[in-house]
């Protein structure tokens, strides 16, 4: 009979805890519903278009099935603007991360004018990339630009910046890299702070013999800081598309589009949504299996150090 | 032993950092001040441009300050209708990241505490979120939008705004939520409070350094935005900062001076909240960067 | 302290609900409030002559708002996701495409009492076989290759003895000569490019070929033909270095520093070069044509377009007509350099008045409509402007030119047939 109760009483216990347990999730419902009506809906929405033929703004939709992505398999421009997203989103985020964790090591130590110099270094990413890319884009101009006035003043001739694709990509690629190095930036002092000042200070500053501390204490402590920043790089790089538009618009050809660009050239320019957004689709579960692969990778970083 | 280590690594900074720091923060300082130069290059074009009449065809990289051009200025402000739409800008800005950092913690603090099979999938799938191209939702989003009467209002893009910012900021207080010991949530159960009162008094209060990152991140994004609200917020009256720059170019005509200038305003007022939360910033990524 | 949480989410809730009771007013459904979207960039001449004419009528009719909405270099962009949201506005600048892209979507216009007013320049480009017609054309353009006299008279060049497309080339041997850009165009806006092939395409066929590819069959040689020309020049080393990265800003700069001879474009560019330099020496020659006269090219140009949906239709209705009265279309005359789509209304052609004199009156030049909206199918013009551009950066070769303009041509045309 006691214990017959006590059951009872546990069982009771579990189905309480069960729905104390359940009811902290009320906490993500208002975000979810939000999320829901504004996010997921219309993307499942787009989805929906990939299956159609359509010009994008007239009332007919002509239903297509598959079509769309049996389209994109043979389509090489697709390829190309699928290899410049990879090298945009591996590209900068390697650049990143070279050079904001070098920033942040050299604006770690107790110089003269580090706030000053840090709040500078972040000032692009607070402009946004439209207006920062009209901005980048007075430096490579070929008539007016600043480096070419540059050159002309040495005597020099005017260089084309843009003038074949390959050029056209790595200057893309330093100017997305350049305007939000000052996130890594600030993420690796984040990091930095977060760790033992001593310990730091020495293995930044012990030349030769720091940098075996800089590999064994530093970086090891710097892991979660790497996994926000890459996961936030690369997202950001992946989607790039306001830069390409303002510096090349996606030419010479289709040679520096990202997929993100050439969707809206498929969209707008050509006149086929529904193509486009079966592109969208493959991006989205491109850039989702790229980030969660990576997620894991660096979560073994986490777990190991 | 390591006491003795640690002191031994303190003597190191002060000896050989005195020798370094001749050579070493000469190099350093060198470094550093190149990197600011370029980050500033653009900036500085901007301002060029912003001192030149339109018809002035020099190089972009000489500023005209003997002869500024104020009327890019003025026109600016009057033509381009720059400070009403600093005050959208504003509003939307505040009310979306009130909005972002409620929602966002209130939403990561289960997904945080309790990980269960369920709430790993909707943490993974509210990441994904992050990486859905704007322009793959723009049509279906603009259309909903026009369904509700959502359009050339405030609340329409506050809303929108909001749900767009969501997943990186739950993505941030989830990670700081982590660092929280469970142990302060539980001593609160223990004292009879339920879940809304342990978050509401114990933990919303610990939030506030990784919500400094959250607030410049939120807002520094609303106040750019361009992709969305250009297509939602197309009342003059309603508009805010980036569609309005925007405008100063059109397929037909540009005008660069008054473009930059427009584009100088409007980044004033974020670069001094920049400057105010500069130092918050840096601390509440330290903990939501150091598990 | 430790209630602010709880306050801030109570004041925020109050005030979320404050901005959205606010904001509900003013909806574009007013009937007593206009919505034009205008494609004009804030604090241009065009848009400031669209301003004093809403001055105008709103002045006239009391209780009436009207939204100039200006536009940006995705203006065509904003306008299809309104349409496709089913929320256009009241009345937008159909910016070239009022018949073949927006029909369906806007209000036909000739039964309007100033209909019968226009002349018959904007027949070919702006009604369809019935005789209905969907905008109120502000100007027309008539198009002929822009150029800069001072670059030219430098170069030794008689921009009017230029007949036919070998004396084009000559003469951009002799501006090359001087190390002078001898065409502008811009691969970021691809349209300056997709004009290069639009404009001398007639001027290629003879007049038994367009009609063939009227009736779905593509002639390749004449294409062919005119893809070399594009891929000569390009390899000469006449178009602008910075072709990939410039803007259209940058080429009307580029002419208006005197370091480039001509562009294919409208006469709107003049008054963009102008803008940059207000004593530039401009004007314009017919295109040479291998298989007859020389030609110029008329098509729709700054047009005004009401929307069959609008809420607000009539008084949509009552603005477009009275934007048609000659003294309100005499002030938006003056800002485009074009010619007047009304007999009675003088054209006001600014810098290049005195070519459009000698070309249209002395010589009474034909005209032809846009090649790509008459002798193409729908859709066909993004194929152009892409191939242009290849062959311009010479990423495809005449051949493979062709190739890509038949392939979408034949396609296209079985979508529309």
């Amino acid at each position: 009979m006691s214990s017959r109760s006590s059951s009872a009483t546990a069982g009771r216990k579990t189905l309480r805890q069960r729905l104390a347990g359940t009811s902290i999730n009320l906490f993500y419902l208002p975000a979810i519903i939000l999320l829901v009506l504004f996010l997921l809906y219309p993307l499942i929405s787009g989805f929906a278009i990939s299956l159609y033929s359509w010009d994008g703004y007239n009332p007919e939709k002509i239903f297509v099935g598959l079509t769309n992505y049996m389209t994109i398999l043979r389509d090489r421009n697709f390829l190309t603007t699928l290899i410049n997203t990879l090298i945009y989103g591996i590209g900068s985020t390697i650049l990143q991360q070279v050079l904001g964790l070098g920033l942040a090591l050299m604006l770690n130590a107790r110089i003269k004018g580090r706030n000053l110099m840090r709040a500078i270094i972040y000032l692009p990413a607070l402009i946004s990339a439209v207006i920062m890319g009209t901005m980048y884009y007075f430096i490579f101009q070929y008539q007016q630009g600043a480096l070419n006035a540059i050159l002309v003043w040495l005597g020099l001739d005017r260089v084309v910046w843009f003038e074949n694709s390959t050029n056209a990509v790595i200057i893309i690629l330093l100017v997305n890299s350049l305007q939000y190095v000052g996130t890594s930036m600030i993420i690796y002092l984040a990091g930095l702070q977060g760790m033992d000042q001593s310990v730091v200070e020495a293995a930044s500053l012990d030349g030769a013999s720091g940098w075996k501390m800089f590999w064994n204490i530093t970086m090891p402590g710097l892991a979660p800081a790497f996994t926000t920043s890459v996961v936030l790089n690369l997202i950001g790089g992946l989607k790039l598309f306001d830069v390409i538009k303002v510096l090349t618009g996606g030419g010479p050809g289709y040679s520096t589009n990202s997929v993100s660009t050439y969707i809206s050239i498929q969209y707008f320019d050509n006149q086929n949504a529904g193509y486009a957004s079966a592109i969208g689709v493959v991006l989205f579960v491109l850039i989702a299996i790229v980030t969660t692969l990576m997620n894991k990778g660096l979560d073994k970083l986490n777990w190991e150090s | 032993m390591s006491t003795s280590k640690n002191a031994a690594a303190a003597d190191g900074v002060t000896i050989v950092g005195r020798k370094t720091r001749t050579r070493g923060h000469w190099a350093i300082y060198l470094c550093l001040i190149v990197f600011c130069l370029i980050q500033l290059v653009p900036f500085w074009l901007a301002i060029c441009q912003s001192t030149k009449p339109s018809d002035d065809m020099s190089a972009t990289l000489i500023p005209r300050f003997n002869d500024i051009q104020w009327s890019n200025f003025t026109d600016a402000i009057t033509q381009g209708g720059v400070f009403r739409a600093m005050l959208n800008s504003a509003i939307v800005t505040l009310f979306t990241t009130v909005l972002v950092c409620l929602l966002g913690a209130a939403a990561a603090y289960p997904l945080a505490r309790r990980q269960t099979r369920g709430n790993k999938l909707v943490s993974s799938g509210i990441l994904a979120l992050m990486m859905i191209p704007s322009l793959s939702i723009l049509v279906p989003l603009y259309s909903f939008l026009v369904q509700i009467g959502g359009v050339n209002s405030y609340w329409g893009v506050i809303l929108v705004l909001t749900a767009s910012n969501l997943p990186l900021s739950i993505f941030l207080y989830q990670a700081f939520i982590k660092s929280i010991p469970p142990s302060i949530d539980e001593a609160g159960m223990v004292d009879g409070a339920n879940r809304f009162t342990v978050f509401f008094r114990l933990i919303l209060p610990l939030l506030k350094p990784v919500t400094a990152t959250v607030v410049i991140m939120t807002s520094v994004g609303v106040w750019n935005e361009y992709a969305l609200s250009s297509y939602l917020l197309t009342d003059q009256s309603m508009q805010t900062i980036a569609p309005r720059v925007a405008s100063f170019f059109s397929a037909n005509s540009s005008n660069l001076g008054v473009g930059a200038a427009a584009a100088l305003i409007c980044a004033l007022p974020i670069v001094i909240l920049y400057l105010f939360l500069q130092r918050y910033f840096i601390e509440g990524m330290v903990a939501g960067s150091v598990k | 302290m430790k209630r602010t949480p709880t306050r801030i989410a109570a004041g925020v809730l109050c005030c979320t609900l404050a901005v959205s009771a606010l904001s509900s007013c003013g909806s574009s459904d007013d009937p007593n409030t206009l919505e034009v979207m205008t494609g004009m960039s804030t604090g241009s001449a065009q848009l400031e002559a669209m301003q004093t004419l809403a001055d105008r009528f709103e002045e006239e009719h009391p209780g009436v708002t009207i939204n100039l909405l200006p536009g940006t270099t995705s203006y065509e962009q904003d306008l299809r996701v309104r349409l496709a949201g089913r929320n256009p506005p009241d009345i937008w600048n159909t910016h070239g495409w009022s018949r073949d892209r927006y029909a369906n979507f806007l209000e036909p216009l000739q039964d309007r009492a100033w209909a019968d007013r226009l002349n018959d320049v904007m027949d070919t480009s702006m009604r369809d076989e019935d005789g209905a017609f969907y905008a109120l054309p502000l100007d027309i353009a008539v198009t002929g290759i822009i150029y800069n006299k001072d670059v030219l008279q430098e170069a030794g060049v008689d921009p009017l003895a230029i007949d036919g497309w070998d004396d084009f080339s000559d003469a951009c041997a002799a501006v090359a000569a001087l190390g002078k850009t001898c065409i502008g165009a811009s691969g970021k806006e691809t349209w300056t490019g997709g004009n290069v092939i639009d404009y001398a395409a007639p001027g290629v066929y003879t007049d038994d070929e367009l009609e063939r590819l009227q009736d779905g069959e593509f002639p390749a040689e004449p294409f062919t033909q005119l893809a070399e020309m594009i891929a000569d020049w390009r390899e000469a080393g006449y178009f602008n270095v910075d072709y990939t990265s410039a803007t259209s800003d940058d080429i009307a700069r580029l002419m208006a520093t005197d370091d480039l001879a001509f562009a294919f474009q409208t006469n709107g560019m003049t008054q963009t070069v102008q803008q940059y330099d207000p004593d530039a020496n401009l004007g314009f020659i017919a295109f040479p044509s291998q298989t007859g006269e020389p030609y110029l090219v008329t098509g729709e140009d700054y047009a005004l377009g009401v929307s069959n949906t609008s809420a607000s239709k009539d008084l949509a209705l009552e603005f477009i007509d009275f934007v048609a009265q000659p003294e309100n279309m005499a002030v938006f005359a003056p800002v485009v350099n074009n010619a007047s789509a009304f007999d009675d209304v003088e054209p006001s052609l600014g810098v290049v008045a005195d070519s459009y004199d000698y070309w249209v009156n002395e010589r009474q030049t034909r005209t032809i409509p846009i090649f790509d909206r008459v002798y193409l199918p729908n859709g066909m013009w993004n194929t152009m402007t892409t191939t242009a551009d290849g062959l311009i950066t010479g990423q495809i070769d005449p051949e493979g030119a062709t190739e890509q303009m038949e392939t979408s041509f034949i396609s296209l045309y079985r979508k529309t047939a």
